[in-house]
């Protein structure tokens, strides 16, 4: 819970709380500005002191308030978005409590609040009558927050309903797949934040790209506290039986600056089979079976001294795996040096370049992002896929082999 | 163990030569070029149906030769400027 009944910002805050309130309100009118907080740290519910409130009214440090009495919370500036404004008042023996009536929408300490109470109207005569000098503002007291903001993250979110994954056409692979999202919260962003959102799905272990979402110049505005923001691709992919991995970054830079940050997300391995549909797995091993001793050396049925060739060679077999097999950790290890490697080449130039030029293209390439206003759409295309996927697989062979007659007599023609 | 080992050596002698690069700050390409080469790729994705993935592999194939051919040529030009050598 990010709330709590810390008032320890009230004192600082609200140390002039019994400011006069300029302006004549004696009369009919519009009632003017009541009070006005800079709340640095923001507050989703204010205190003030009362004394009654007798027919309806409250009167509060020698002032009577009759609704409708606002009490908003603005931020940036005064006149900024009202974050909690539609607020119920409730009592005790020293206090009024304002408690807004829906999740006020709270930024983090890195905006001013205003807290503003207003009068928007009063009764002719009949709310205060100018005795005693003119009304104060009254004390106020606040809730605060008790957490530091989050970092900046995203996470991946995985289909809920796995029977989404059904099969493309009766019971043959590639299976479909569809229904991802992420989610993600960015702190200190604010308007004119500009952000590019990115999911790649990989085959695992070799972790080549099958498919990679992207979405530019994704919307991104003042954030609000424990609420991030969720985004859904909604596109349906196809993949044959296999090992897989996801993973989503953005890419962005707040306003004002000028420096690209990319944050990522944890992975999210997956495993395609026609008979288990998709299941997840949080380990970063792939399924794909390694050879451990007990795979490879079979212990003896009994003694050294009843089977003392089996036993030999059983210590010696788990000696030479012991040396030359890596175990899981270590195996780990590896592909995890490996896979930094992988990174840095494809993430910095010149390589990189490539790379990220390679994805631009294939994104809408490999997911056919043809629209129905197109006469080639996904639709019509479909229907002749009995015909094309063969001739695919086939000028596959036939393009290698023009290449390959190309490059000899190159070469043959060389004049260097 | 051993091979873990080696495995390991031949990672560290990998990081090394990568090791310039990590001082290169990640490659970024503008969203107006982002935003190029979908459409470009969208308008690819439209043969799709029809375009093998070899098509890509093999274009950049003949592309990369044909780059390496003029690198030759012209690297080869300019050992033939230095005076000593014909």
């Amino acid at each position: 819970m990010f709330l709590n009944t810390n008032k320890s910002f009230a004192d600082t805050l609200f140390a002039s709380s019994t400011n006069t309130i300029s302006g004549g309100q004696n009369g009919c009118g519009t009632f003017p500005l009541l009070g006005q907080y800079d709340v640095v740290t923001p507050s989703v519910t204010a205190v003030l002191s009362k004394i009654s409130f007798p027919n309806g009214q409250t009167k509060v440090a020698g002032i009577y308030w009759y609704p409708p009495t606002n009490f908003e919370i603005r931020e940036g500036s005064p006149t900024g978005d009202i974050i909690a404004s539609d607020m119920t008042m409730n009592t005790d023996d020293d206090s009024l409590f304002f408690t807004p009536n829906s999740s006020p929408v709270i930024l983090y300490a890195s905006h001013t609040y205003y807290f503003i109470v207003t009068a928007p109207s009063y009764s002719c005569g009949a709310w205060w009558n100018g005795a005693g000098g003119y009304p104060s503002v009254p004390e106020i007291d606040l809730y605060t927050f008790d957490s530091a903001p989050p970092s900046a993250y995203i996470n991946i979110i995985k289909p809920q309903n796995e029977t989404v994954i059904t099969n493309q056409a009766s019971t043959t692979p590639p299976y479909r797949f569809e229904f991802w999202g992420v989610d993600y919260f960015l702190p200190d962003a604010a308007t004119g934040t500009t952000a590019t959102l990115f999911l790649d799905y990989s085959s695992f272990p070799d972790d080549k790209i099958k498919y990679q979402e992207q979405f530019i110049n994704l919307p991104i505005d003042d954030y609000i506290i424990s609420t991030s923001t969720q985004f859904y691709f909604g596109k349906t992919y196809f993949l044959p039986n296999g090992d897989y991995k996801a993973k989503a970054y953005m890419q962005y830079q707040l306003a004002g600056t000028t420096t690209q940050t990319i944050i990522y997300s944890d992975d999210v391995f997956f495993t395609i089979s026609e008979a288990g549909g998709i299941s997840y797995s949080t380990s970063t091993t792939s399924t794909i079976p390694i050879p451990n001793f007990e795979d490879i050396c079979t212990a003896p049925q009994g003694g050294f001294l009843d089977y003392p060739t089996q036993n030999i060679n059983y210590a010696l077999c788990k000696a030479f795996s012991y040396l030359f097999i890596p175990n899981q950790e270590q195996q780990q290890n590896i592909q995890n040096r490996f896979s930094s490697f992988q990174d840095i080449i494809k993430s910095k130039p010149p390589l990189g370049y490539f790379y990220k030029i390679k994805d631009a293209l294939n994104q809408n390439i490999t997911t056919g992002n043809a629209t129905t206003t197109q006469i080639l759409n996904t639709s019509t295309t479909q229907a002749f896929s009995a015909v094309f996927s063969p001739l695919k697989t086939g000028l596959n062979w036939v393009l290698w082999l023009a290449a390959g007659s190309w490059v000899f007599i190159k070469i043959k023609n060389l004049n260097i | 163990m051993i091979t873990y080992f080696l495995i390991l050596i031949l990672s560290y002698i990998i990081g090394a030569f990568l090791l310039p690069l990590q001082a290169f700050s990640d490659v970024n390409l503008s969203n107006d070029l982002i935003n190029a080469l979908n459409q470009a790729g969208q308008y690819l994705g439209y043969l799709n149906f029809i375009l093998p993935p070899s098509f890509y592999a093999v274009f950049g194939f003949v592309l990369g030769f044909e780059v390496f051919i003029v690198l030759f040529k012209i690297i080869n030009w300019l050992i033939r400027k230095i005076p000593t050598i014909n």
